[in-house]
């Protein structure tokens, strides 16, 4: 039986992701009213872009075509670590959750790293804005597992979230609930959504994502979007298991549920995209701050 | 957490290394701190998690931090500047290098696979489980430590993609950078040995527990009675097998793009200038302008200067603009205070007079006043 969910995980893991993207195009069509590109429209994009030949600058080096591979490994990884839903993960020990938190901050150094390969300014703007921003996530990533931790006595991802959280809620609901909202502003960031950054400009000063990756073209430019997918799927089946913590008691339908939440996130993201602005690259620490503080609240909330 | 903040705004390859090593004793006293709490509230855990880490931590310091000044000393051999802004586009010319370095600032960084998380990741643990304590206030600082730490990482990461990609990525910014050559083999070799050092801790932490639980014991012989192994709180297996996991998916994924650029038609151009016609090296992101979001948060203490001459006539004229972010403390603190110490000590150079008669004069002098003093008492 393990090994069927097991499986189950790897294929949602592998399979869904592109999706996500999807979803959040169609909602944000809907919105705009338009008919948008179909749901399935990043798997079609991924297939495209791997058959595709490549276009390198002269300036770049290994580390060029090292970011897209590291990004892409190291969110599968994580994937690995984090429980879909009731089930546990594949992977899970204690201490599980700094192997995360650190596998993401390693895709994001070599992310970093090979958009300053190509010697541009505007991604090395990227690039700056990225380490920024992730400067300010990271307190509040670890704030929020602080509070998961003390409310389930575990050290590992799939202890913190997968199980009952009935008397977890019973004991810290008020925490549980400002982590959640915290983990949501963490997951627009980290993953370059609106308000944090659009990823439908048009203008490279802008952007914070898009513009790391403006010298990648074919192979590895599909690696990239499919990484950042994935990075999407594992924050928000993190995201997701806090705020929406409920069991059927059936294994099976657990699985329905995971997929429902998921879809549940991308459209929320659009459904945020479509109504509100991008915010000024100079307030986006301070959202990032509240976001520590609410998990910082959190903590505080659970000293008795 | 300010000496990385320091490092972040610095423009000096060998001052930034520095500056790293403020926030790599930070992190080890942090060790040492939970194994001094666990010793006065008797929990063997933390004493041993503490400890061991911030030993480890102690010997990866040595390791990454002698790789990192090995090649930026390799560096400063080929080019003869420590300045970061004038480098650029190394990787190209000092491949071997350029790898060292990477190896060292991915280490440093505490990021896996390498030995720099294996020591972050027990005192990560360590504090984590203060949190079983459920009451008290003693658990609260602790577990504050550990978001702290993770800020810690947060910026060093920010500082060691600037460092990396200023100093090797890119094109040359200056030229004695754009004539840079690779260092010979006895500069390489030291930094491969460091290298592979850095890569065993970070893959096989088992084999170095056991020494690691030896130096605890020494330090606190009540543990050895019931002899609490490192294996049963960190998963050091696991993190063996995650490692070695983490290597081969990207060899795979290595493999993967390699099989499908080669398939294809691959182009070489210039880096996209947005259709600019005269790119110039000059043009690129430089460390400050990456550096300069992060100063800005911590502009409280590190106080950064700017001196601009900007052109407000119709016609551009020429403009200049200099940042630069001066030591707190030295610059701050210290220098001022030994300046001003040295301004009221030359008061008294009239006496330094130079000849052996006047020294005589004073010890005479002295012996008087003590002998008065003595009897005055």
């Amino acid at each position: 039986m393990q090994v069927i969910h097991t499986l189950i995980h790897l294929v949602l893991l592998i399979a869904m992701p592109p999706l996500l993207p999807g979803i959040i195009g169609k909602t944000k069509a809907l919105f705009a009213g338009r008919v948008g590109p179909p749901f399935l429209q990043p798997y079609y994009d991924l297939i495209k872009l791997l058959q595709k030949g490549s276009v390198f600058s002269t300036t770049t080096t290994w580390m060029f075509l090292a970011g897209p591979v590291v990004g892409l490994a190291t969110s599968l990884l994580a994937g690995l670590l984090v429980p879909l839903g009731s089930h546990a993960a594949p992977i899970s020990f204690e201490g599980d959750l700094i192997l995360f938190a650190y596998l993401l901050a390693l895709g994001r150094f070599f992310t970093a790293s090979a958009a300053l390969d190509t010697g541009s300014a505007f991604e090395g703007m990227g690039a700056a804005r990225e380490v920024t921003f992730s400067c300010l996530a990271e307190p509040a990533v670890f704030l929020s597992f602080l509070v998961l931790a003390k409310l389930s006595d575990s050290l590992s991802l799939t202890g913190m979230l997968s199980g009952s959280f009935a008397a977890k809620w019973a004991e810290g609901g008020a925490s549980l609930v400002l982590v959640g909202v915290s983990l949501f502003i963490v997951l627009l960031a980290e993953n370059s959504r609106i308000p944090f950054d659009d990823p439908n400009t048009h203008l490279e000063l802008t952007m914070i994502h898009e513009v790391m990756v403006l010298d990648h073209s074919g192979p590895a430019f599909g690696m990239i979007l499919y990484g950042a997918a994935m990075k999407l799927f594992v924050l928000g089946a993190v995201t997701i298991r806090v705020l929406l913590p409920w069991d059927s008691g059936n294994a099976w339908v657990d699985w329905g549920g995971v997929i429902v939440g998921m879809m549940l996130v991308a459209v929320f993201i659009g459904v945020m995209e479509s109504t509100m602005a991008r915010l000024r690259l100079v307030n986006i620490p301070k959202v990032l701050v509240a976001a520590c503080l609410l998990s910082a609240l959190g903590v505080i909330l659970l000293v008795k | 957490m300010l000496g990385v903040a320091f490092a972040i705004g610095q423009h000096d390859l060998k001052r930034l290394l520095a500056y790293h090593s403020v926030e790599n004793i930070g992190i080890i006293l942090m060790g040492v701190g939970l194994a001094l709490i666990g010793r006065s509230v008797g929990r063997d855990d933390w004493v041993l998690l503490g400890l061991a880490g911030g030993l480890l931590h102690v010997w990866n310091h040595g390791l990454f931090k002698s790789l990192l000044f090995l090649s930026a000393g390799s560096v400063i051999h080929a080019v003869h500047t420590r300045e970061i802004d004038h480098l650029g586009g190394l990787a190209k010319s000092m491949p071997w290098t350029a790898l060292c370095f990477a190896v060292g600032a991915v280490a440093i960084c505490g990021l896996p696979p390498l030995n720099g998380f294996v020591s972050e990741l027990l005192i990560y643990i360590g504090l984590f489980r203060t949190l079983g304590l459920g009451e008290g206030a003693s658990w609260f600082g602790a577990a504050f430590a550990a978001p702290a730490l993770a800020l810690i990482g947060a910026l060093a990461l920010a500082c060691f993609v600037k460092a990396y990609g200023a100093v090797f990525l890119g094109t040359a910014r200056s030229e004695p950078a754009r004539h840079a050559h690779e260092s010979g083999p006895s500069m390489i070799g030291p930094m491969g040995v460091l290298v592979a050092c850095c890569v065993f801790i970070g893959v096989a932490p088992g084999l170095v527990a056991p020494v690691l639980e030896h130096a605890v014991f020494a330090w606190a012989p009540d543990l050895t009675a019931d002899q609490p192994r490192l294996a049963s709180f960190v998963p050091l297996g696991w993190i063996s097998v995650m490692g070695l996991g983490l290597v081969g998916t990207l060899v795979l994924g290595a493999g993967f793009l390699r099989w499908r650029i080669r398939s294809r038609v691959v182009a070489s151009v210039g880096t996209w200038d947005c259709g600019y016609a005269a790119p110039s090296p000059t043009m690129q992101y430089t460390s400050s302008s990456f550096a300069e979001m992060l100063v800005k948060l911590f502009a409280w203490v590190l106080r950064p200067k700017v001196h601009a001459r900007q052109d407000r006539s119709l016609f551009v004229h020429e403009g200049e603009f200099h940042s630069h972010v001066p030591d707190t403390v030295l610059d701050g603190g210290l220098r001022p205070s030994f300046r001003a110490v040295a301004r009221v000590f030359s008061w008294f150079r009239f006496l330094q007079q130079g000849s052996i008669q006047a020294y005589l004069l004073y010890i005479f002098l002295m012996l008087i006043a003590l002998l008065f003093w003595n009897g005055l008492l």
